[in-house]
């Protein structure tokens, strides 16, 4: 009887790193944010508009 | 275009929205911090205020500072948190009681503290005063009037004790500089107005005779006009010690404007400011309206030095202006307290 290959779970290829730099990509935008803020709201108390 | 330039285009541009995302988000958030809470600006502005070296010294200070001694008093208020004095004199008391001076500090009513002008207080009693350095509470964490009620209690402090300090209760004068100057002035004011005592639940804390005059450095006096002056960041100041977002809209605009309140009874007053400091045309407002009230005015407004004469010019010793200012101040000072 002829048998058939079994069939092999898909293999999600994970690169080494990869979760790292997500991490690192996102923390990046939201230390920007967090600057900018900080830069935005310092100019503000100080034109004391 | 190659599949490796369009990859490059996508990722530059996912880059370029990100960055512009962060950046609108902090605006929003910075907007948003600042139009709700004065106290994150509070909290900024007393730190660089902290930060900062007041009074620059002459350099024979040590001098005066080896010649006085110090004591710090508390002060109980009616309705109020306790105020302390740091009273200075020369060394040993006797002799003829020494006239007195109550000197409020600046700092914007968030900061600062009796500490911050020590090195001038001992160079006034130096001089031959008996000099009380009010340690008021700060705003935003009291707000007003409770800087003028503890002032109000320390002269009536100063009226019945100074004379355990060497000072002479029937010669006191007021003394401030920037937001000290706008509280020493007010002070006087009620002093001397007994309808803006009356509008304020207070009343006068030495007689009109005792309170032989005021100096003013640096200081607001009309809260109408104080917002054209662009003084970097004054909303924060006014919001904490009105507890007002636009101070204007207060309610004791008008008790806080000393301008308001001047009468003909207003002790003489010695009013200097720097030609480089925005609220210069503060001064000149109250300068304008004691002239007109028929006060006793000597003013010391500089011209002609390059406008390097900034905000609380008259502490920096290392300027030769600063130690003009002094000497008229005590000139002025020697004049109001004779007798």
């Amino acid at each position: 009887m002829h048998q058939f290959p079994r069939a092999r779970a898909p293999q999600v290829r994970r690169r080494p790193g990869r979760a790292a730099a997500r991490l690192a990509w996102w923390t990046g935008w939201v230390l920007l944010a967090l600057v900018s803020m900080a830069v935005i709201y310092g100019a503000l108390v100080y034109s004391g508009r | 275009m190659t599949p490796a330039t369009a990859s490059l285009g996508r990722r530059v541009l996912r880059h370029a929205v990100a960055a512009l995302l962060a950046v609108l988000a902090g605006l929003v958030g910075a907007e948003a911090l600042y139009h709700l809470s004065v106290q994150p600006g509070a909290a900024l502005v007393a730190s660089v205020f902290t930060g900062n070296e007041l009074v620059v010294p002459p350099a024979d200070f040590a001098v005066a500072a080896g010649a006085v001694t110090e004591d710090r008093v508390p002060v109980p208020v009616p309705g109020a948190p306790v105020a302390y004095l740091d009273i200075y004199r020369p060394e040993g008391t006797a002799g003829k009681p020494r006239p007195v001076i109550l000197w409020v500090h600046g700092g914007g009513f968030i900061s600062g503290s009796a500490a911050t002008v020590a090195d001038y207080a001992i160079m006034l009693a130096h001089a031959g005063y008996t000099v009380a350095s009010l340690d008021y509470s700060l705003a935003p964490g009291a707000r007003y009037p409770v800087p003028v009620l503890q002032g109000n209690a320390a002269l009536r402090y100063l009226r019945g004790n100074v004379s355990r300090f060497g000072g002479d209760p029937a010669r006191i004068v007021l003394g401030g500089d920037s937001a000290g100057a706008q509280i020493a002035s007010q002070l006087a004011a009620v002093q001397a107005n007994p309808v803006l005592a009356r509008s304020m639940g207070l009343t006068a804390a030495v007689p009109a005779v005792a309170l032989r005059g005021v100096v003013l450095f640096c200081g607001i006096y009309d809260l109408r006009t104080v917002g054209s002056t662009g003084f970097p960041g004054l909303r924060t100041y006014l919001w904490a010690y009105t507890g007002a977002r636009n101070w204007t809209s207060d309610p004791a605009i008008d008790e806080l404007s000393t301008v308001q309140n001047i009468t003909p009874q207003y002790p003489p007053t010695f009013l200097s400011d720097g030609d480089a400091d925005p609220f210069r045309s503060q001064a000149a407002e109250l300068a304008s309206v004691l002239q007109r009230r028929g006060v006793p005015l000597t003013t010391l407004f500089w011209n002609g030095t390059g406008d390097h004469l900034g905000h609380e010019y008259q502490f920096k010793f290392n300027l030769p202006e600063a130690r003009t200012a002094f000497q008229r101040t005590l000139g002025f000072l020697a004049t109001i307290t004779k007798g």
